[in-house]
């Protein structure tokens, strides 16, 4: 790709997210913005999600708790497993699994089924009924995956705690009551405020790059492959900057 | 509707190109190279940008005379190959446009119309399926249907044979003699068929200036 190619593909990302926040602001000249088409993208995101990020979930929370306490017990230091329950999967992994696997799906569904519809020139059907693209097909899937990506980081870090819990029977026999006694000790308002707030975040970054790629297909079918590989590295590359500048900007405000 | 094309470049399709025409009736574009036709159209639509020149609609800049009057309203577009959305049901695919041009109208009047042009091109075809599912003469009849319904105030028409074969292009040449008198259209073909009884006037595109 040429320096002239990448300078405009960068170009018309900002002009395509100028374009999508005009859309935002008209909303109520954009009825067609169907209710349906956002709770399909939440269902296809979100729920049919649900069992991939339960097992992932719940993996990770025995994970982080089985290593934490084969390690930190030799020093006789267990009792800080929570925290590390909490440092680690609440504020760090929760939203970048979740992310991945949302990427994995919806990110490369969004772009081969836009890339798709600008080939089989409907697009242009839309186009001729004085719809907007993006107004129609782009903001709906925008509000449904990051509505499913909140509620699928809240869904895993649940699900990984319960993980963590159950492995820790292993260990010692703990009570539900007690475990979760111990975790909300040391689970600060801020850390789940991150969570969340990187959730959206990551999910307006997924459906955008993704819409983006998508929608740059010109012509040809060949196009759709290169465009989906395009939205999954632009879209893990900028999850995971941001995930930093996030993480930074909190351990900033203290 | 008075349309001037005035040294109109896009794409690569025209390049430097003049016309000027008064669309009325059923309004025939034949262009046996089929080289300016499909592009004609598409720039009326908007769907292709146009790089140099000027598009005057009634006296008026295509884009104020847009600003005054709704597309959905003014101009409708049957595609060559009855595009439809993919992931929309039949029914869905009709009423998504039917619904932006008369909002507020109760769905039975969509259902009445439906139907009456359903019957009209003896079509038998469950509205819940997907456009997948039916042939690409069936989604191109029903491309014709969606554009009829819309009521739109000139009707462009991109080479209405396409697609069908010669049962069907009986069927849908009668279909457009009788809407003639109802519904101003402006065909673009290359087929004979329509610089005969149908068309009210032809223009052809054989030898325009486009240089």
């Amino acid at each position: 790709m040429t320096q002239e190619h990448k300078k405009k593909s960068f170009v018309g990302f900002f002009l395509f997210i100028a374009d999508t926040i005009y859309e935002l602001a008209h909303i109520r000249s954009n009825r067609h913005v169907s209710l349906v088409v956002v709770m399909r993208q939440i269902l296809f995101t979100g729920v049919e999600a649900l069992p991939l990020i339960g097992f992932i979930a719940l993996a990770i929370g025995g994970l982080v708790i089985m290593q934490g306490y084969a390690f930190l017990s030799t020093f006789g230091q267990g009792i800080w497993v929570h925290k590390i329950l909490v440092l680690v999967v609440v504020s760090e992994l929760s939203g970048i699994i979740t992310a991945l696997v949302v990427i994995a799906r919806s990110g490369t569904a969004i772009s081969t089924e836009l890339g798709n519809m600008v080939v089989s020139r409907e697009i242009k059907l839309l186009k001729s009924y004085g719809i907007s693209p993006i107004g129609y097909l782009v903001l709906s899937r925008i509000f449904g995956v990051m509505i499913a990506m909140l509620v699928l980081t809240i869904y895993f870090n649940i699900i990984a705690v319960l993980g963590g819990w159950l492995f820790s029977q292993f260990f010692n026999h703990l009570e539900f009551r007690a475990f979760m006694n111990d975790f909300l000790a040391v689970l600060m308002l801020p850390q789940v405020l991150m969570s969340l707030i990187k959730s959206i975040i990551f999910g307006w970054i997924i459906a955008i790059t993704a819409s983006y790629q998508g929608m740059s297909v010109i012509n040809a079918s060949t196009e759709v492959p290169q465009r989906t590989i395009k939205a999954v590295v632009n879209s893990i590359f900028a999850v995971i900057i941001t995930d930093i500048a996030i993480s930074w900007l909190f351990w900033m405000l203290g | 509707m008075h349309i001037v094309f005035d040294h109109v470049s896009s794409g690569s399709a025209l390049q430097n190109f003049c016309l000027d025409f008064t669309a009325w009736g059923c309004t025939v574009l034949h262009d046996p190279t089929e080289q300016y036709s499909q592009a004609v159209l598409s720039v009326l639509m908007g769907l292709d940008d146009i790089d140099a020149g000027n598009l005057w609609l009634d006296d008026k800049t295509h884009e104020e005379f847009l600003t005054h009057h709704p597309l959905i309203s003014t101009l409708g577009y049957v595609f060559d190959e009855g595009i439809m959305l993919s992931n929309l049901t039949l029914r869905e695919n009709l009423l998504l446009p039917w619904r932006k041009r008369f909002e507020g109208e109760p769905e039975k009047a969509f259902n009445a119309d439906l139907k009456n042009f359903m019957q009209q091109l003896n079509l038998k075809i469950d509205l819940l399926l997907r456009p997948a599912s039916i042939s690409p003469a069936e989604r191109k009849f029903m491309g014709y249907i969606r554009a009829f319904m819309l009521k739109p105030r000139l009707l462009l028409i991109d080479d209405p044979f396409y697609l069908l074969n010669k049962t069907q292009r009986n069927q849908m040449f009668m279909f457009l003699n009788r809407q003639k008198h109802l519904q101003p259209m402006l065909i673009a073909s290359a087929d004979d068929e329509f610089m005969g009884d149908i068309a009210s006037q032809v223009i052809n595109l054989t030898g325009i200036c486009s240089v």
